[in-house]
């Protein structure tokens, strides 16, 4: 003697594959079951909009990318170059005097203390430099990133629109062939 | 990476030696069906966006811990839903928003269809939402994923009689919500 508990309990386990039961196709009585599985079915497989994670950042969260071409370190060094180029001046710490540019009438061991003195402050510029420049490379690959994840963002939203616009039509007209729909006044699409 | 790895082979990879190329692989391969999972559990799809990134961290940060003895998904999801408790512990603290956000919750969703589900009797997604979160999560890791229930029993730690009691136990709740919308359509129908 079993249930109706039993007996929609082996009808749940037959529509979703746990156990056979020959009834499960045969009784009326088992019509919800198998709707019920369906329906949770499709709700539990249907698509969400898709936004891609990337790996290296969910590893290195806290790490900014890094510079990965060399143009903007030979941009830079170029830039320096050029500026250096354009600069004239001298000053004095104690007997030496530190001098740069073409003009400048210092003895030659002083001119290489000063040129030594000058090179360490172009290094630190030079770090400066491209400190900017790496903080503006991070930058641009974010706004890409951002801007690819919305244009995949909005194909997603509009293949899931269309594929729920296409069940809610399937529905529909199976609905109609089992005699109609109720439609609510005003409802025209 | 080659695709011909399996799952369980690239995670050993990771943990043995901490091969990112691995991690990469796993992301992508998971990365949208966790989205899904997340989204339909918590039912918030901005709040999935996070807690999808923090699922990843976490494999990353505790890899090395894997235990080959568990098949990757297992393992994987016990992280899944441990990410899931904590948001869920976090949300209980704040006020209780009055729609949902997202894809499955009320603040996008489409007035059309819902005029039409609400006409022609499609509440799954309104009785689904009546379930608490871990019975969600229960049906996710059936449906979704399509877990046995002795994999679900090791994710969710309990015994498996107990999860498979309990899924159908919910499969007779949402049967039984689902049955006046089906009566509503047959009203309409004849």
């Amino acid at each position: 003697m079993t249930t109706p508990k039993d007996d929609e309990q082996r009808w749940f386990a037959h529509f979703l594959g746990d156990e056979e039961d020959a009834s499960a196709e045969t009784k009326s009585e088992a019509e919800a079951a198998r709707r019920t599985v369906e329906e949770l079915r499709a709700w539990a497989t249907a698509p969400v909009p898709y936004l891609s994670v990337d790996p290296a950042f969910v590893a290195h969260p806290g790490r900014p990318a890094r510079l990965r071409t060399a143009w903007p370190w030979a941009m830079a060094a170029a830039l320096i170059v050029i500026a250096l180029g354009q600069v004239n001046f001298s000053f004095q710490v104690g007997d030496a005097v530190i001098a740069w540019g073409g003009t400048a009438p210092v003895p030659s061991h002083d001119a290489a203390i000063g040129l030594a003195d000058r090179l360490a402050d172009l290094e630190r510029a030079q770090a400066e430099t491209l400190e900017l420049l790496d903080a503006m490379a991070v930058k641009t690959m974010i706004i890409e990133r951002e801007l690819r994840n919305a244009a995949i963002a909005l194909a997603h939203n509009q293949r899931v629109e269309a594929q729920t616009r296409l069940r809610d039509m399937e529905q529909l007209v199976r609905y109609s062939a089992a005699g109609g729909v109720f439609v609510p006044v005003g409802y025209n699409e | 990476m080659d695709n011909a790895l399996t799952d369980d082979d690239l995670m050993l990879r990771f943990s043995r030696t901490g091969d990112e190329a691995a991690f990469a692989a796993l992301v992508r391969r998971w990365d949208g069906r966790v989205l899904a999972f997340l989204t339909k559990a918590a039912g918030d799809y901005h709040a999935a966006l996070d807690l999808r990134q923090e699922v990843f961290i976490r494999l990353y940060r505790y890899g090395r811990t894997y235990d080959p003895a568990y098949a990757f998904t297992t393992w994987f999801f016990r992280i899944v839903s441990n990410v899931l408790n904590t948001w869920r512990a976090k949300q209980a603290r704040l006020p209780r928003p009055t729609t949902g956000n997202g894809p499955t919750g009320g603040a996008q969703e489409n007035p059309r269809r819902s005029a039409i589900l609400r006409e022609i009797g499609g509440g799954i997604e309104k009785a689904v939402a009546e379930l608490s979160p871990k019975e969600r999560e229960l049906v996710l890791l059936r449906l979704h994923l399509e877990l046995s229930y002795r994999e679900i029993s090791e994710i969710l730690n309990e015994p498996e009689t107990t999860v498979k009691s309990r899924f159908y136990s919910i499969l007779g709740r949402l049967r039984g919500a689902l049955e006046p919308h089906a009566e509503n359509v047959r009203s309409y129908a004849g």
